[in-house]
């Protein structure tokens, strides 16, 4: 848990553009919560990579969206039923189910159909808000939270450094 | 563009993507393995392993070597056990998560190996019935008709003689007649009432020359005696009459009663002589049993299998009656499959073509099965199946075809065709009654079986016609018995056994007839025909022995009435005299009164 909030202090406090980070977590968020091994999340790994999101809070996200997938998955199983099952969709879902693309997508699945939505559906919000909070936070809490005891042995530390050193791939600039 | 986009993620992307083919082209075959291991295991309910398999990209298809199927019944043994199997798959339709499987060929298929270990799990995951017991302990035992001829003495000690109650009865009832016919007699008119009227007619005749008066006084007097003879003697021929309908009555019954000893014989011969019912049907009795542990045997996998020709689904139709799209439980995922309508149907799962070398105990027979999926109602074509071989190791030839159509689930139409011909049998246990154990010590075989389903109905019939046969019974013991049913057995040179199946999968008949019966009928028969003579020889004279007392007292008992008879037969002769005697008398003495 420490270790977490520290990765998540190191994030904030970083050099990266608030929309970095945001736009990472709102990628994290759809590849968390829907099923890992879905081709849509390629999609998004490439997307993640190619453009310069900060890929530590990208890990960091999809760690901690992981997690709270699976409790959140009858709720996916209920969106997606309702929506596979609804009659106004149901010419669109026998098309897509009739081309090999979709059926690869396995978009006929309720938790994956469900979980799809939801993230798509939150990902806009998501980072407006997320953004929001960096630049809040950057503004208002970061100076003192340098300067508190914690955040100078942590920066002291080597393994900070290492770290540091590493993530200035990680979409620092 | 050159801040927003970072060339070395491509970089990283592909790296990643080659990372994981190179995962999966090394983990594949693994998982593939486990993967089939794992759904055999929950299908059959014990343990299904895969030697090894191997994904091969270009073709694209599988390699599976040795598959063993352990038979949930017999954890150490194999149901199937097959070498090598080679399927080619459809690439397009995996990907839509269709498997189709163009042709699939399975060589060395083997039923019934030995396992070095138990392939039994912990968990079934079919209610499936218990099959495993021995054919011995089920259906009617047969019972043996025992031929020993029961101890009459020790019969006639339990039993009570029906004939000995009745002539004891009528002893009673005899004995109380005589005596009530004693106090009668004295009631009747006898020797001294007639002396007295003699008495009287002499004093009258005594009277001589007298007045005309007189004379008719006289006159009326030996009238009046007349009459009082008369009376008296009416008295006595309605005591004769009763007495004479009563000893026609005793002697009637003492004839019933000589009569009742053989009544007694016919009942104690029908309680305690060797039955005969029990052998009417001696096949179905002896073969029964193990008829039906193969029948159940044959249902059981039936039912096992059902999953590979039908799966259960859930059509849901709305107020209009029109199909709504289908939703489908996967095995083991998250969430469930929701199946809309497909432009080319296809099934989740087929196997176009199995071509098949099965390695029986006859030998080897090749064949094909064409169509096997859980989705005939999509495919809209029934599984069918042809295996034959000819010039066998233990057969001439053997062919089975057959068609499992379940096109329309609710309503299926199975039916199987199974001929052998010229089947070399040794040492075939076929019978494991304990009353009569029957081997087939050596001989040949052909049998014509074909087998329906429609709907739940089935029906079957297998006709086996034995020839050559060498039968005997294994049973211990060297008594006459045995060696009789032996040498009866050992006479059959020909043997026709013919089995019907009928009713539904969960209550049918097995009805089964052989000339088996018409042989151990006719020796069993005779046997008890035999022994039902001297059992009722033995009861004739030992009741015949024991009733001789009683009845010889019955019979003086009935020669008591004798002397009552003679009583009443000397009374009316003596009266009739008397009475004869006035009147023969009374034209001349009645002149010579006057």
């Amino acid at each position: 848990m420490l270790t977490t909030i520290a990765k998540v202090l190191k994030i904030l406090n970083s050099e990266s553009q608030p929309g970095q980070i945001s736009m990472a977590l709102s990628f994290s968020m759809v590849v968390g919560l829907t099923p890992l091994l879905s081709p849509h999340n390629l999609l998004f790994l490439l997307v993640a990579l190619l453009f310069r999101v900060n890929l530590s809070a990208f890990i960091l996200g999809l760690a901690i969206f992981k997690g709270v997938a699976y409790l959140l998955d009858p709720l996916f199983h209920w969106i997606g039923l309702s929506i596979l099952t609804a009659k106004p969709m149901e010419g669109l879902w026998t098309v897509l189910y009739n081309a090999t693309l979709w059926r690869i997508e396995r978009f006929n699945n309720s938790v994956l159909m469900g979980s799809l939505l939801f993230s798509l559906f939150l990902f806009v919000p998501v980072y407006l808000i997320l953004n929001l909070m960096i630049r809040q936070y950057r503004e208002r809490v970061l100076e003192w939270v340098r300067k508190t005891r914690i955040m100078k042995v942590f920066t002291a530390s080597k393994l900070y450094k290492a770290y540091h050193s590493l993530s200035e791939w990680g979409g620092t600039k | 563009m050159k801040g927003i986009i970072r060339w070395k993620g491509l970089i990283a992307f592909v790296a990643v993507i080659a990372f994981g083919t190179v995962l999966w082209l090394c983990f594949v075959d693994d998982f593939v393995e486990r993967i089939i291991e794992k759904a055999g295991t929950w299908i059959v309910g014990a343990k299904v392993e895969l030697d090894d398999a191997d994904l091969s990209l270009f073709p694209f298809g599988l390699n599976l070597s040795r598959l063993q199927v352990t038979d949930p019944d017999k954890p150490m043994t194999n149901t199937v056990d097959i070498k090598r199997t080679v399927l080619s798959l459809d690439p397009l339709n995996l990907l839509r998560r269709k498997v189709i499987i163009e042709r699939m060929a399975m060589e060395g298929v083997r039923f019934g190996t030995e396992r070095k270990v138990s392939g039994a799990v912990a968990r079934m995951p079919a209610d499936t019935e218990d099959s495993s017991k021995e054919p011995g302990e089920k259906g009617a035992g047969f019972k043996f008709p025992s031929f020993e001829v029961p101890d009459v003495n020790e019969i006639l000690k339990r039993e009570e003689l029906q004939s000995l109650k009745l002539v004891e009865s009528l002893r009673i009832e005899m004995r109380e007649e005589i005596q009530s016919w004693q106090k009668r007699l004295e009631d009747l008119p006898n020797k001294k009432d007639f002396d007295d009227y003699q008495n009287r007619i002499e004093e009258l005749r005594s009277t001589k020359k007298i007045d005309a008066s007189r004379l008719l006084g006289k006159a009326r007097k030996l009238n009046s005696i007349r009459k009082d003879i008369k009376r008296d003697l009416d008295n006595i021929k309605s005591a004769r009459k009763e007495f004479d309908d009563l000893l026609k009555l005793l002697k009637r019954r003492t004839d019933q009663a000589a009569k009742a000893p053989l009544e007694d014989i016919r009942r104690l011969k029908d309680k305690y002589s060797l039955q005969g019912q029990g052998v009417s049907n001696i096949t179905q009795v002896l073969f029964g049993p193990k008829i039906s542990y193969w029948v159940e045997g044959a249902l059981v996998w039936y039912e096992r299998l059902r999953p590979v020709i039908e799966r259960t689904k859930q059509i849901q139709k709305d107020s209009e009656g029109k199909e709504e799209p289908e939703v489908i439980k996967p095995i083991r995922a998250k969430g469930v499959d929701v199946r809309f309508k497909e432009k080319k149907p296809l099934p989740d799962f087929l196997i176009k073509m199995a071509d098949t070398s099965l390695q029986i105990k006859a030998g080897d027979i090749k064949g094909k099965i064409n169509n096997i999926t859980p989705d005939q109602d999509i495919l809209g074509i029934p599984l069918s199946f042809a295996f034959s071989g000819d010039h066998l190791k233990e057969a001439d030839s053997v062919k089975l075809e057959g068609e499992l159509n379940h096109i329309a689930p609710s309503k299926p139409k199975d039916k199987a065709n199974l001929r052998i011909r010229g089947y070399r049998i040794e040492n075939l246990v076929m019978s494991e009654s304990k009353e009569l154990p029957i081997v087939l010590k050596k001989g040949l075989a052909d049998l014509k079986l074909s087998v329906s389903r429609r709907g739940d109905v089935i029906s079957a019939n297998a006709l086996t016609r034995f020839y050559s046969v060498q039968l005997l019974s294994p049973k211990e013991g060297a008594g006459s018995l045995i060696k009789a049913v032996n040498s009866s057995l050992s006479a059959i040179r020909n043997l026709n056994i013919n089995v019907e199946i009928s009713g539904t999968l969960k209550d049918y008949d097995i009805r089964l007839s052989s000339d088996l019966d018409r042989v151990l009928k006719n020796f069993i028969g005779k046997q008890l025909k035999e022994q039902t003579a001297r059992f009722e020889k033995e009861l004739k004279v030992a009741i015949s022995e024991k009733v001789k007392g009683p009845f010889g007292d019955l019979k003086s008992d009935l020669d008591g009435f004798d002397s009552i008879s003679s009583v009443i037969s000397s009374r009316l002769e003596e009266g009739n005299k008397l009475l004869k005697n006035i009147k023969g008398e009374h034209p001349g003495r009645l002149k010579s009164l006057f």
